[in-house]
């Protein structure tokens, strides 16, 4: 099975711009899917498990309602700690971000408004360094 | 033995036989025999041998029957030393040289054992046989003498297990012993440490032995100052008898003396006429009766003083002895309230010290406070402006992203796409074109916008139908076409779909069709970024806030929401529940102000998760606005001061505390009342503003 690449957020204009930029990049080689909350992309990630489809990147905003970004992140890391993480922000926190990254295994952070090279640099990081044994 | 020769027998001048053993009889045979006979044309000499060395010289050694048991050991010692070996009827076919065998009583047989022969260095001719005899076979004997080699090694073997498991029997039985050593100093130690319990309890006794001895003695010295005054009890008592006794002498006198009276009052009778003389006399004898009367007298109450003096002195030991408990008795009070004065005392100073450090603590704190104050009108603005632009930035933020990206991807897919066109369509025929333009205007028309979850579930089934067609494929195709708004109904284009060149057509189309997406997307994030910057432009705009226009209140309300946004939708239901609003007269600027504070008072108490329901009504001379929250509620404690400038419940930096201050004055500027109730689960804020005119 492909590997999966999922995006969050609560704004549907952000999801289909990342959709878009990432099918570009890469083609037929992952699957896509796009969540706009926490909880729905949890409930994805689950489902996705029981069709033995292995999600392996996640992007993230930070600032979204019902399950925060950063709640959401944690939760991910504690319970699937192979994903690769990157946050998506339109707020510049630093030290929320450093901490995310200390506690929630975050390993890029990508704020808004962002070239496709900025995510291009931070997916192919991420999938390289699953790839090369972490 | 014709048949055998030695080596060097030329030298020698006779053979010699050696018989082994003291066998007599066979000796006496031989010897019969031999002057008969020669060998190579040399006479026999028999010789009787009585060990080994001996026979070492020989030429030929008899072994007879008897000794068959020890063939091994004399051939192994006559090895290499040239001697003829014979035996008979030996069992050991490895060791023999010349074996006589009786295969029956009737006749006599012999084998030859031609290695060892030679070994010695004998050399024997091969018509020997002739005379009857048998070769014993090298192979089998080497095979034997494998065998035995094998057993003796077998049995070696054993026995160096036999050996090795003894051994580790011994150093078993080794750690054993000194596992039992150990134990026993263990317990020697134990015994030792007991011994000196049983020293340091004895010295113990001794301690407490002298104790009580010195005790006893104490007692002892109590009880001889008791008998003491016992004794002088008894000596006073003896003097009382005596005294007593003295005093019975006296009355016995008396009595003597009264007979006497007695007589001389008689004597008086009869010589009345010396009665006068007499008389005198007689009164001279009364006066001095009367005289020892009185000394009696005496005498008595000296007796009762002294046995007055007794029972006092009797009282005194005792009243003396509970003088003495009395006084220890009160001596240890004294101490005891002694130590209790003195701890008193300390704590006393203990207590004065705190005292007086706490009154320097709160004087400086006085201090800060009152240098702080003139700080925190500024602060105020600054922080919820400060809160305001991170919220605006991430609002503004994200459309930005969108366009960008939506923006990058037009002007990168135009090229691609208007380079492909020519040569795409000379690739296709007139129908798989027409085709292509319906699949390009099915899939611009299409206006449906769907959730996520929504078009995940149009995707599976997309999936399914394809799946039987496209098998592995059937999943990226329907992705393909969830993109491109295409959701059902995707018969039509099952031609494309079984075209060889389907990718390159998908890919056209999808690219093609791609670029109205990112401008609609471009449309609705410009529209989103614009309204979070008239919400903030609204927010700021320099009124003079005396000046007052026609204010529509709701608009200025939706503004505040539309900056707090960010903060909203992290959980916050937001009820509108607004009637038609005449405009008021009044400063927007100032308005927004009062809406902005209590906005984010109720967010803040509700931490940004809950309901927040906020009511406009028009009433006879006025509009009022309600802010409704589900947060904990302001506690009763602190309710008649929340309007109290820099008055606030949060923690240092969270809030100055005049928020609701500038509130109530701008809302009285207005005219008008700023009103709430709070309980826990429902707080409302009530701003009123008369119509004004």
């Amino acid at each position: 099975m492909k590997p999966v690449i999922l995006c969050v957020d609560d704004e549907s204009i952000i999801l289909k711009t990342l959709k878009r930029q990432l099918k570009d990049l890469y083609g037929n080689q992952l699957r896509y899917e796009i969540a706009e909350s926490g909880e729905e992309a949890m409930s994805v990630i689950e489902e996705l498990s029981t069709e033995d489809a292995k999600v392996m990147v996640i992007v993230s905003d930070w600032m979204m309602p019902g399950m925060s970004g950063a709640t959401f992140l944690r939760k991910v890391h504690e319970q699937f700690p192979d994903i690769g993480l990157i946050i998506l922000t339109g707020q510049a926190d630093d030290a929320a971000i450093e901490s995310a990254k200390r506690e929630s295994g975050v390993q890029h952070c990508i704020r808004k408004p962002w070239a496709q090279e900025q995510l291009s640099d931070a997916v192919n990081s991420v999938l390289a360094k699953m790839n090369g044994g972490g | 033995m014709g048949y055998i020769t030695w080596p060097e027998e030329k030298l020698t001048s006779h053979y010699i036989i050696g018989i082994y053993g003291d066998y007599d009889e066979l000796f006496r045979e031989f010897n019969s025999v031999s002057h008969t006979l020669s060998v190579h044309g040399k006479p026999l000499q028999i010789k009787k041998l009585r060990s080994l060395a001996q026979a070492k010289k020989v030429h030929v050694v008899v072994l007879p029957k008897s000794e068959n048991l020890h063939l091994k050991e004399i051939s192994s010692e006559l090895l290499k030393s040239g001697v003829l070996l014979i035996s008979d009827d030996a069992t050991n076919d490895s060791a023999v040289m010349i074996n006589f065998r009786y295969p029956d009583k009737e006749y006599i047989s012999f084998e030859i054992n031609r290695s060892n022969i030679i070994y010695e260095g004998l050399k024997v001719s091969k018509e020997i046989l002739l005379l009857g005899g048998t070769e014993i076979d090298v192979a089998t004997i080497y095979k034997e003498t494998e065998f035995e080699l094998k057993e003796s090694k077998d049995r070696i073997v054993e026995q160096k297990q036999k050996l090795v498991s003894q051994q580790q029997d011994i150093n078993r039985k080794k750690q054993e012993l000194a596992i039992q050593k150990k134990e026993i100093l263990q317990k020697k130690n134990k015994i030792s440490l007991q011994n000196k319990q049983i020293k340091s309890a004895a010295t113990e006794l001794e301690l407490k032995n002298k104790q009580l001895f010195k005790k006893d003695n104490l007692l002892l010295e109590k009880e001889l100052l008791i008998k003491e005054k016992e004794n002088r009890l008894l000596k006073q008592t003896r003097k009382v008898a005596e005294k007593e006794q003295a005093l019975k002498v006296l009355e016995s006198n008396i009595a003597s003396i009264k007979l006497s009276l007695n007589e001389r009052e008689a004597i008086l009778q009869r010589k009345q006429k010396e009665i006068a003389v007499l008389e005198i006399g007689i009164t001279q004898n009364i006066d001095v009766l009367e005289l020892q009367k009185t000394e009696i007298t005496h005498q008595k109450l000296l007796i009762e003083a002294q046995q007055a003096r007794v029972t006092e002195q009797g009282s005194k030991i005792q009243s003396q002895q509970i003088l003495l408990y009395v006084s220890a008795a009160t001596l240890i009070f004294i101490l005891i309230l002694i130590t209790i004065i003195y701890r008193g005392y300390r704590q006393k100073q203990k207590s004065n010290f705190q005292l007086e450090q706490k009154n320097q603590e709160l004087y400086d704190a006085l201090e800060t406070l009152r240098q702080t104050q003139s700080q925190l009108v500024q602060s105020e603005k600054m922080a919820s402006l400060g809160q305001l632009v991170s919220s605006v930035a991430h609002e503004v933020n994200t459309p930005l992203g969108a366009i960008k990206s939506s923006a990058d991807s037009i002007l990168s897919d135009l090229k691609t796409t208007l380079g492909a066109l020519p040569s795409f369509f000379d690739g296709l025929n007139v129908e798989l074109r027409s085709l292509f333009i319906q699949l390009m205007e099915r899939s611009l028309e299409n206006r449906e916008y769907l959730s996520s979850k929504e078009e995940r579930e149009y995707r599976r089934q997309l999936s399914n139908e394809l799946e039987p067609l496209l098998q592995d494929e059937a999943d990226d195709i329907a992705d393909i076409f969830v993109d491109m708004h295409i959701y059902r109904d995707v018969e039509p284009w099952l031609p494309l779909l079984q075209h060889p060149k389907r990718d390159a057509i998908l890919k056209l189309a999808y690219k093609l069709t791609g670029i109205e997406r990112n401008a609609a997307v471009i449309d609705i994030a410009s529209d989103k970024a614009s309204k979070v910057v008239l919400a903030l432009k609204t927010y700021s705009h320099p009124d003079q806030s005396s000046t007052f226009t026609r204010v529509q209140v709701r608009d200025g309300i939706e503004t505040v929401l539309t900056l707090y946004n960010n903060f909203i939708k992290q959980g916050v239901e937001v009820t509108r529940d607004f009637e038609e609003l005449p405009e008021i007269m009044g400063s927007e600027e100032a308005l927004n102000q009062v809406w902005t504070n209590i906005v984010h008072n109720a967010l803040q108490a509700m931490q940004n998760k809950g309901q927040l329901t906020i009511r406009c009504r028009k009433e006879t001379a006025h509009i009022s606005v309600e802010f409704e929250d589900n947060g904990p509620g302001i506690p009763l404690s602190v309710q008649s001061r929340i309007f109290e400038p820099f008055f606030t419940t949060k923690a240092s930096g969270e809030g100055t505390g005049i928020g609701l201050d500038i509130s109530q004055k701008i809302v009285e500027k207005h005219a008008g009342k700023l009103l709430f109730t709070s309980e826990p689960g429902k707080t409302v804020f009530r701003v009123e503003l008369p119509f004004g005119e």
